[in-house]
């Protein structure tokens, strides 16, 4: 599978996983109020359930009676309150559950060299993967774990338990770090986020259970009277019961959604370190540890998230522990490690076919993209497209040198808010013809303040002779900074970001790209529905004839007909021509399909390609027209 | 069951969801309240760290100055402390105050040594402290930008938090305190050294 078939399977899971849960939710309802109902019938009604218990009448009086019917509603609405309760709290956002773990957010600036050296990684795995570089928290707890979590890849975060940075190699924190960003990479994220809200609603049951069961118990002191007190036992433990019997489907499902993407985790991460040792010295570490000082109810919540189980402790039998886990047995994950690391000669391929990928064409091409061809650089367009979603050896070396060549001034601007717009607004003006600049300065100077003005100016300077690949860096660098502003700055960055754009009356879709990367960590979640291509007719149409505006005049018309040809479709003339208008557009490209984007992204490089190969500009543009389509790609040198 | 239990079942329900909405509102924005103090404390220990790197270059050129230094350096102590009180709990406005108190003193120190730095040329014009200086202003440009983040986010909180009706619900859910913005003296103003005209 390549990366567009694991995000449409991620996809489909999301769909599963809504399903199997409302089994799972009309289940609990149905012997909730089936009990209750019960039980009231016994109390009040004996005379019915005395002698033909067991008759089909008398199920039938049971089911129609009041007490079913309301338990069923009160039983119903309890299951979505809790759901709603929980995806209000998540909010969208993976910071708020950093929070909710007691997380302490890593400060980039910060020098300790642990945190320093946990900040590198992550920076440098998530610019080979091409993906922006996301916050780190440190979540308190000696035992191994790592987490990802957020509602899509411009709003992730990345949480590393203590235990992990005190105890792990750094090959073994790089390799569980790839295992998280390949959870980044196909979509795994966004669903775990989907089933921590949904399994909140199944768990209330039993923690209201719980609550009666200790309100009656902490009464008994008091000087309630007993009767009150026993009933509200009894009405506890029967809540628990069925809570830890939703509970379990609960799990169920939540451990067979999530346990078979570990492997694929643990897969593409040995393929991107290109180092079995480091995720497999990990989880021997992990073995190593009794990890029963992670567990508590509000771990438990989040257990799907984390690199490696949480409850291996518990005392239930091994095959219902093993239905149970979130993931996948230790010895089991290390096995298979083992395995790619007896191959002798480890390369990439070897890596994909043990784990059962095998980025192919999507086109259906049978080639397999050959690796010299991969090392000189992804100068073919098939070739970029297949790296998508499977960063390799030598984008983790494309990554680690270009942090090490930028320089460590220029890369402190991401640091922090204030820095990193002025960085932002640095680079679109250094996109703008210089007769423009003192224009867009002098704009910045009356809208933003002087401040503001002199540290764009300082940055011009620095960041005028820099390459495609490094403003791309600093721009997904930038994000997570950016993230900071309060909704004020934010609407105040957009407002000036837009009219810097504007300044030369020209709109270049690469300014426009830079803006739209800049602002989406800052843009509200939506939910949409995924699109067909011929759905999108005229968003494609727009971006394409954009792009042909970019080639020479007598060029344009070769431009758009080759992208028809990839298509398989007629482009119209886009009527207007406006940043919020082609901010729409792309909004519904980016919920196209997961299986059409690899055709769309065809269209597009043959539309920038032209005849000649890429130049810097034209790699540039297209990564991050990808990055906006929700598939980066890789870091790669011109 | 009647069609009034069912619009009773259908409105506690609304109610329970919109009591659901304010509590995780009231949280959400309390975390942005301290995630906004967070971002300014970084930039504050940042300040604090270099400005004992400032006296020490300066020592050497203004020996008969030493008061004006042991300010600077017992000002910067105690608006360190301050800092360290806040951050455990950034939505306490007693702390705020505080720490505005002692940045407001040792903006005062660090306007009057500006002010003798002034009058050594040789001092200005070293490599050193010009490297400082350029360092200190840009950190004072990163404090009062996260400053003004910090201020937005405690004025959505407290707005929500009085509003009605989550007013009713704030203490209960354990939003007690009103949050406190974070208000400086104009520190473009301390940075600047007074112009001197013949």
């Amino acid at each position: 599978m390549n990366f567009f078939e694991h995000q449409n399977a991620a996809q489909r899971r999301s769909l599963q996983l809504v399903l199997l849960f409302a089994v799972a939710v009309l289940s609990v309802v149905f012997f909730t109020s089936l009990v209750i109902a019960g039980i009231v019938q016994y109390f009040f009604n004996s005379s019915i359930v005395s002698t033909e218990a067991y008759s089909p009448q008398s199920w039938h009086s049971l089911f129609s009676s009041p007490a079913f019917m309301w338990s069923a509603l009160i039983c119903f609405s309890v299951i979505l309150l809790g759901s709603l309760f929980k995806s209000l709290q998540l909010g969208g956002n993976g910071i708020a559950v950093a929070m909710a773990m007691k997380g302490k957010h890593i400060h980039p600036a910060n020098k300790e060299p642990q945190y320093q050296q946990l900040l590198n990684t992550v920076a440098e795995m998530a610019i080979a993967s091409g993906n922006p570089v996301p916050k780190v928290f440190v979540v308190p707890g000696g035992a191994i774990n790592a987490f990802a979590a957020g509602y899509n890849r411009h709003q992730t975060v990345i949480g590393v338990s203590e235990g992990a940075i005190t105890q792990l190699t750094r090959d073994e924190l790089q390799g569980v770090i790839a295992h998280e960003f390949s959870h980044i990479n196909f979509g795994d994220v966004k669903v775990n986020m989907r089933l921590v809200a949904l399994l909140h609603g199944i768990l209330m049951i039993g923690l209201i259970g719980r609550m009666l069961l200790w309100g009656g118990h902490s009464s008994t002191s008091s000087t309630r009277s007993g009767k009150r007190d026993s009933s509200a036992l009894g009405v506890g433990i029967a809540l628990i019961v069925i809570g830890y019997v939703g509970t379990f489907f609960g799990n169920l499902i939540k451990s067979a959604v999530s346990r078979q993407r570990e492997f694929l985790a643990d897969a593409s991460a040995v393929q991107f370190t290109r180092n079995p040792d480091g995720i497999a010295g990990a989880l021997k570490k992990i073995a190593g540890i009794t990890p029963s000082r992670q567990r508590s109810t509000q771990t438990e919540t989040y257990s799907h998230f984390y690199f490696s189980n949480l409850n291996t402790q518990s005392l239930a039998p091994s095959f219902i522990r093993g239905l149970l886990s979130t993931h996948p047995p230790l010895d089991e994950r290390i096995k298979r490690l083992g395995k790619w690391h007896s191959t002798e000669s480890m390369t990439a391929q070897s890596a994909q076919e043990a784990s059962g990928f095998t980025p192919n064409n999507t086109a259906g091409s049978t080639e397999k993209p050959d690796a010299s061809e991969q090392v000189m650089g992804f100068s073919s367009g098939a070739n970029i497209i297949n790296s998508i979603g499977h960063p390799q050896p030598i984008n983790l070396n494309i990554a680690k040198s270009q942090l090490n060549t930028l320089s460590s001034d220029l890369q402190s601007y991401t640091h922090d808010a204030f820095s990193a717009r002025a960085l932002i607004y640095a680079i679109i003006i250094n996109e703008t013809p210089k007769q423009h600049q003192a224009t867009q300065l002098q704009y910045i100077a009356t809208n933003e303040n002087t401040k503001t003005r002199a540290t764009v100016a300082n940055l011009l300077p620095l960041i005028h002779g820099l390459n495609g690949a490094d403003i791309y860096s600093l721009i997904t660098l930038s994000e997570r900074a950016l993230q900071d502003q309060s909704t004020e700055q934010a609407e105040h960055f957009k407002k000036v970001s837009r009219e810097l754009i504007k300044a030369d009356k020209k709109l270049s879709l690469l300014e426009w790209c830079i803006y739209r990367i800049a602002i989406s960590p800052l843009r509200q979640r939506k939910s949409r529905k995924s699109i067909q291509l011929s759905e999108a007719k005229a968003s494609v149409s727009m971006l394409i004839y954009y792009i042909a505006a970019y080639s020479e005049k007598d060029q344009q018309q070769k431009v758009i007909t080759d992208a028809e040809k990839q298509l398989g479709m007629q482009c119209d003339h886009p009527k207007s021509v406006s940043i919020s208008e082609l901010d729409k557009e792309l909004d519904q490209l980016t919920s196209l399909r997961p299986l059409e984007k690899p055709l769309l992204l065809k269209a597009v490089l043959a539309a920038i390609k032209g005849d000649g190969k890429l130049t810097d500009d034209e790699l540039t543009l297209i990564r991050m027209i990808a990055l906006i389509l929700d598939c980066p790609i890789p870091s790669m040198v011109q | 069951m009647g069609t009034s239990g069912l619009i009773t079942l259908a409105v506690i329900v609304a109610a329970i969801f919109f009591i659901i909405y304010l509590y995780n509102k009231l949280v959400q924005l309390k975390n942005r309240v301290e995630n906004g103090f967070s971002q300014i404390e970084v930039q504050l220990k940042r300040r604090y760290d270099l400005i004992p790197n400032l006296i020490e270059t300066a020592k050497a050129y203004l020996k008969h100055e030493s008061e004006t230094l042991e300010a600077v350096v017992n000002a910067r102590n105690a608006a360190s402390n301050e800092l360290s009180a806040a951050s455990n709990n950034p939505s306490d406005g007693s702390h705020i105050n505080a720490l505005a108190g002692a940045e407001k003193i040792l903006g005062q120190a660090m306007g009057k040594f500006n002010l003798v730095v002034e009058a050594y040329p040789d001092l200005k014009a070293s490599a050193n402290m010009q490297q400082l200086s350029e360092e200190l202003a840009s950190t004072e440009n990163r404090i009062s930008f996260a400053r003004q983040a910090f201020n937005d986010d405690v004025m959505h909180y407290n707005i929500f938090r009085e509003s009605f009706p989550a007013n009713i619900f704030a203490s209960l859910f354990g939003h007690t305190q009103k949050a406190m913005p974070l208000e400086f003296e104009d520190s473009a103003e301390i940075a600047v050294p007074p112009k001197v005209s013949f």
